[in-house]
């Protein structure tokens, strides 16, 4: 079940809802059970089957867990580095079967002559998300930081339906005392405000323009497909489409799951924060997908050995967790890729940082603060042409095209109502191409506004900082605090959600559905 | 009571009020032709966004005017025959253009018994695509549950999936913003009432980038596509394909439901018939015309009252022949074609005229066994004298051609 559909909104939500207030109000541990097992039905909706999976994974862990903190009280480090071990290795070996499996096996086939294939298996969804939820869970409680073993807070913890298809990965520190606090069995119409309004903005994001500029993406990335040249503003147009489709979509998707977790009064961690306002590329990781970037920071970066170990094993252990970030997104090269270039910017900035501390921190003006968010701007997008494409090939098409090494031609049909610009055309050998006059003009239009709102406009967080809308998000933290609960915005709140309640029969793809 | 409970409550009446504000405009201007409050009116109003829901728009215009004569086939027939024409003979009223884009006979039976279910067909122009009927020998033909009865598409059921989403959609709300601007476009899109489109677009890319543009686009769309096509009629062992079990399925209506019915071969211009020759499919057009001459004089001699005719229009005759202007002029107007894919609806008038009375004998032919062999000779000679005065359009054609294979 997706958010932006009309059985979510009309059915599943007004009935968790009132079940989970109706039960809160007699008993706290029957509601949270009740919020279990709605999430649990939330799942099934897609592959019934794999809930079994689901719940056998967090029984696992819960049992796991609880192995590890009791050899852990009775000083036997060993024995819970060894449960450790395997509790990791057996989620981790699940999400390799799952995720991994196929993708193995055809590059084995290709480096060894093998035949060996299995079945479609197909991907449960979500499992990239709880299984590191739970990795984060089992990690923490070796390291004596998990306060709280409460079984119910922890299925709940696992399977919450806000977060439980595609994140914010929560932590089980920020969430589980949230679950056993008292107050969140009560009706509070300031969470509905704040709830809803958040949904609203992240229903809008998602399915009016995600969506939107979607059908200006595909054709761009199907024609690298298929092996044909792209000139540069159809390889740009392309590039950029998908560039914001991607980021209104996951945020799109991150303020609904926010939005909804406040209608039953709990926080949730901010997952993106205007990440193409970033200026360098370290920026842009603390800003895009803020959750994964903090797990891989501390159980993966960290583990490695983080910068205690001199500055050459820094960047290599920022390029492999990046590497490793990015195959977690997805069982492909160009996945890998993906990953690989982000270590070699996030290496490229530390090394840039080092040299610009040693010259003594000169200041730069506006144009070098300009220029330093339109370089970065162009690496994300560059990274995304990766991310997107079906194949290595497919990405270097484009990205030829989008440095102009197959030519610059623009729709005859504008060339022809521009004559004033033709010198300009001739001057720089920009040709005519037959048809696709709309789709140009349209492409450009979607591009520049949802860049203008990506790059100028302020997010939902700092629309709603006044009202905390996610936890560490205050007034202060976010710099800009507009919304308040009066009639005016109520007004306009409710335009919002009413352009993306109409919105809801339009064919949809979530961009991280299956993960 | 709160702040925040006051921000609820005049939150969810501004969403109740928006929402119907948006079916109630949506429903006036009717940007789909659905609801047809005013007949006067919707017949002088332009349209631009009909198209989006084609099928719909079509089932309901045929649900409202009850048309007596029916035209199918594809985009050709929807811009080539325009039911407002003088050249429909007298009791053809009302007319009713029921031609998809993209589609086949298969659609075309559905918008049959759709109409049949909501009055009397007295007949039906039933152009023929060559192109739909090549099939790879190997397909396979889906089980035969059709039944030739009247069957309606706008039941209760549809009209209530079609409502959300027609009155209830940010798709239909900037689909009736832009047919309200649209209103005095001369050159906006359109789809009348009566289901013809008038290609008002056209004329101004044709005024922008010439009518030379405009072939070449569809020529090279035609290079690549026909070379892909299979070059086969039927199923491997039989005579028959789904086309042409759509074909049969045209005269069991017409025989159970006593209609007319004039089956049509476009006039395909000639760099058309050029692509057809070039893409190896020429063998195929002519084994395609001799069938369904054997597969009319079949039923015919099964029921001696069928009303059947097959005219065939195609040919290197002067209407295909037309010349097309040089890249770069934008003045030449074609008087008989957009581009070598869509005729102009002042040549649907001459094929109208031809088959009701009184056209031009040179053009179009009514095909029978007697004179096939005659027809197809006729085309061939009509070619090598294209080709003659036209060597350098043949020699870029099977560059284009060629190209295309790389």
């Amino acid at each position: 079940m997706l958010f932006n559909s009309y059985p979510f909104i009309l059915v599943f939500l007004p009935i968790t809802l009132i079940g989970f207030f109706a039960l809160g109000q007699r008993n706290h541990a029957l509601a949270a059970g009740w919020l279990t097992f709605v999430s649990l039905v939330f799942y099934a909706w897609w592959n019934p089957a794999y809930v079994g999976l689901l719940i056998g994974s967090v029984a696992f862990n819960y049992v796991f867990g609880m192995q590890i903190a009791r050899a852990n009280s009775r000083g036997t480090r060993r024995m819970g580095k060894r449960l450790l071990v395997f509790a990791v290795a057996a989620d981790l070996a699940l999400l390799a079967y799952y995720k991994y499996a196929n993708f193995f096996l055809e590059n084995l086939a290709k480096v060894a002559g093998t035949n060996v294939s299995l079945e479609s298996i197909i991907l449960p969804l979500g499992i990239s998300f709880f299984t590191f939820t739970q990795i984060a869970f089992l990690v923490d409680t070796y390291r004596g930081q998990v306060k709280e073993y409460n079984f119910v807070h922890f299925a709940l913890f696992v399977t919450y339906f806000p977060h439980l298809i595609a994140g914010p990965i929560l932590h089980h520190k920020e969430m589980m005392p949230q679950f056993g606090n008292a107050s969140i069995y009560r009706v509070h119409a300031e969470n509905f405000a704040v709830g809803l309004t958040i949904f609203a903005l992240g229903l809008f994001k998602k399915v009016v323009l995600a969506d939107g500029v979607a059908p200006y993406v595909g054709p761009v990335f199907a024609s690298a497909d298929a092996g044909q040249a792209l000139t540069l503003f159809e390889a740009w147009g392309g590039a950029l489409a998908y560039t914001c489709q991607l980021y209104f979509d996951f945020s799109g998707y991150s303020d609904m799951a926010i939005g909804l977790s406040r209608l039953f009064g709990v926080q949730l961690p901010l997952n993106f924060n205007s990440p193409y306002k970033a200026g360098n590329i370290i920026d842009f990781w603390r800003r895009w997908h803020m959750t994964l970037s903090r797990f891989l920071r501390e159980y993966l970066y960290v583990v490695l050995g983080g910068n205690r170990r001199g500055e050459l094993r820094r960047y290599i252990n920022l390029f492999v967790t990046m590497v490793l970030g990015g195959l977690w997104h997805g069982a492909g090269w160009t996945f890998v890729i993906w990953g690989a270039l982000h270590g070699l910017y996030l290496a490229i900035n530390h090394a840039w940082r080092a040299l610009h501390d040693w010259l003594g921190r000169p200041k730069g003006g506006l144009a070098c603060r300009a220029g330093a968010r339109a370089v970065t701007l162009v690496a994300v997008v560059v990274g995304w042409v990766f991310f997107r494409a079906s194949s290595v090939d497919a990405a270097i098409v484009i990205l030829k095209g989008m440095a102009g090494l197959n030519g610059v031609t623009v729709p005859a049909a504008i060339m022809a109502s521009l004559p004033a610009l033709r010198p300009m055309f001739d001057h720089f050998d920009i040709g005519a191409s037959l048809g696709g006059g709309a789709q140009f003009v349209k492409t450009y239009l979607w591009v520049f506004g949802l860049l203008s709102v990506a790059l100028w406009a302020p997010n939902t967080q700092q629309i709603m900082a006044r009202f905390r809308p996610g936890l560490d998000a205050t007034a202060e933290s976010m710099g800009v605090a507009l919304w308040q609960p009066t009639h005016g915005w109520a007004v306009l709140m409710a335009m919002v959600g009413a352009l993306g309640f109409l919105s809801l029969d339009r064919a949809s793809e979530f961009l991280y559905f299956q993960f | 009571m709160s702040t925040a409970s006051r921000y609820l409550q005049v939150g969810a009446l501004a969403f109740v009020v928006s929402l119907i504000c948006v079916a109630a405009f949506n429903a006036y201007v009717d940007p789909y032709r659905l609801h047809r409050l005013s007949e006067a009116s919707e017949r002088e109003s332009i349209k631009p966004r009909v198209g989006q829901r084609r099928y719909v728009s079509k089932a309901y215009g045929i649900a409202h005017l009850h048309p007596r004569t029916l035209i199918l086939g594809n985009s050709r027939a929807e811009i080539g025959f325009d039911p407002d024409s003088s050249y429909w003979p007298a009791g053809s009223a009302p007319v009713f253009n029921a031609a998809i884009p993209g589609t086949g006979l298969a659609t075309g039976l559905a918008y049959i018994q759709h109409a049949l279910a909501h009055g009397e067909v007295r007949q039906v122009l039933v152009p023929l695509e060559f192109l739909d009927f090549l099939t790879t020998p190997s397909s396979v033909l889906p089980a035969d549950s059709w039944s030739a009865e009247p069957r309606r598409l706008d039941g209760w059921s549809e009209r209530l999936r079609i409502a959300g989403p027609t009155l209830l959609s940010l798709d239909a709300l900037y689909d009736s913003v832009l047919t309200s601007i649209s209103r005095h476009d001369p050159f906006a899109e359109d789809l009348t009432v009566a289901g013809f489109n008038p290609l008002r677009e056209y004329r101004l890319h044709a005024a922008r980038e010439g009518y030379g543009a405009l072939f070449l686009q569809r020529d090279q769309e035609n290079a690549r596509g026909y070379r892909r096509k299979p070059k086969h009629l039927f199923v491997q062992n039989t005579q028959t394909s789904e086309s042409w079990r759509d074909l049969d399925r045209v005269l069991q209506l017409s025989r159970r439901y006593d209609f007319e019915v004039k089956f049509v071969i476009y006039p395909y211009h000639a760099h058309v018939l050029e692509m057809f020759r070039l893409a190896g499919l020429w063998p195929s057009f002519e084994q395609w015309k001799g069938r369904l001459v054997e597969v009319l004089d079949a039923d015919r001699a099964k029921n001696p009252d069928a009303h059947l005719e097959l005219w065939d229009f195609s040919g290197y005759h002067r209407y295909a022949r037309e010349r097309v202007p040089s890249l770069g002029d934008t003045t030449t107007v074609l008087q008989w074609y957009w581009e070598a894919g869509h005729f102009k609806r002042e040549l649907g008038d001459k094929m109208l005229s031809r088959i009701f009375g009184n056209g031009d004998p040179e053009f179009g032919t009514r095909l029978t066994r007697q004179n096939l062999a005659a027809q197809n000779e006729r085309i061939r000679r009509e070619r090598e004298e294209f080709a003659a005065a036209e060597p350098a359009t043949v020699a870029a054609l099977a560059r284009m051609a060629s190209a295309s294979r790389n």
